[in-house]
């Protein structure tokens, strides 16, 4: 019985180090999974510059977000380890942006398409007022100017 | 045809004009004649010319990227800088096969530009060597950097440090 236990305990010694090996090794792993490289960054620069451009193409005003983009593009090529997760943060933070822009930029299109409607329907009701009320108005300040004219 | 009918007509015209010039315009899509990029390396003085002719290995000289985009839409460049050597073969179709000792990234709005210092060294020595500034383009269908076919060229000799 004593025996018994005695060999319980011992290979329960071992399983609880294996075990904890097992835990630090996958905590190990999770942090190492989850560390930046610059590759990480490099891959979701071009997916931020994806949304900018689409922003552009919906008539957003990306200015601010370029500059932003170029900066980052810039400062990768001297960053440091340690800087990378900064520099992820920063892009994700303008693909962010860029993704509000462009749904402030499809409104902004349609408004310029409803502008120029609104103009051009102004344009065919200017020319009908032309067409049906010019010539009255014309006989009437010909007659005031020249209604009292005698004829000799 | 009576004279009131005559002016209104003319009064009609200007203003189907002017209507159509104002509301036209922003409505169609931007014109562009020809899209293009400006590539150009300026010497160290920020002047066309001027280039450092004789290098030493190691020693660092002085160079100014400039990069014109004239896209029609926000672009992302990649410039690579290599040196290769006299029998190097460079084009507007195939890159040039030789090291690369430098790479920049820019993003640019369009009708902007973008001017940065740039301080190079040679690795090598070797007489008439071939610095050359390769573009690259990222295209969005194959989420890649694509060479443009652009690319600018110095010929330089490195010498040996004494």
């Amino acid at each position: 019985m004593c025996a018994s236990m005695k060999s319980r305990a011992q290979v329960r010694v071992p399983e609880f180090f294996t075990l904890l090996l097992v835990i630090m090794t996958s905590l190990g792993s999770f942090s190492v999974a989850y560390a930046v490289d610059e590759e990480d960054v490099r891959t979701e620069l071009r997916v931020s510059f994806e949304a900018v451009a689409e922003a552009e193409r919906s008539g957003g005003d990306i200015s601010e977000l370029v500059g932003e983009l170029n900066m980052i593009a810039v400062e990768l090529e001297s960053a440091s380890e340690e800087e990378y997760s900064e520099l992820l943060r920063r892009v994700l933070e303008v693909a962010g942006k860029a993704n509000a822009v462009d749904s402030v930029g499809e409104p902004a299109e349609m408004n310029q398409v409803y502008v120029s409607t609104a103009i051009l329907l102004s344009t065919g009701l200017l020319v009908l007022l032309v067409w049906a009320l010019f010539p009255v108005l014309y006989w009437k300040l010909w007659l005031r100017s020249k209604g009292d004219w005698i004829i000799s | 045809m009576t004279i009131d009918k005559q002016i209104s007509y003319v009064i009609m015209l200007v203003i189907l004009s002017l209507g159509v010039l104002t509301a036209v315009p922003p409505i169609l899509p931007e014109r562009v004649v020809e899209p293009f990029t400006e590539l150009v390396v300026l010497g160290p003085n920020m002047k066309l010319g001027d280039y450092p002719e004789e290098v030493e290995v190691g020693e660092p000289f002085t160079l100014f990227l400039y990069l014109g985009n004239h896209e029609s839409r926000v672009m992302y460049y990649r410039t690579l800088v290599k040196f290769g050597s006299e029998l190097s073969f460079a084009s507007e179709t195939e890159p040039m096969d030789a090291p690369v000792i430098a790479s920049y990234d820019h993003v640019i709005l369009n009708d902007d530009s973008v001017t940065r210092q740039l301080s190079l060294s040679a690795d090598t020595a070797g007489s008439n060597r071939r610095l050359v500034f390769e573009l690259y383009k990222y295209d969005e269908s194959v989420d890649d950097f694509v060479y443009s076919g652009e690319w600018v060229q110095f010929w330089m000799n490195v010498t040996s440090p004494a």
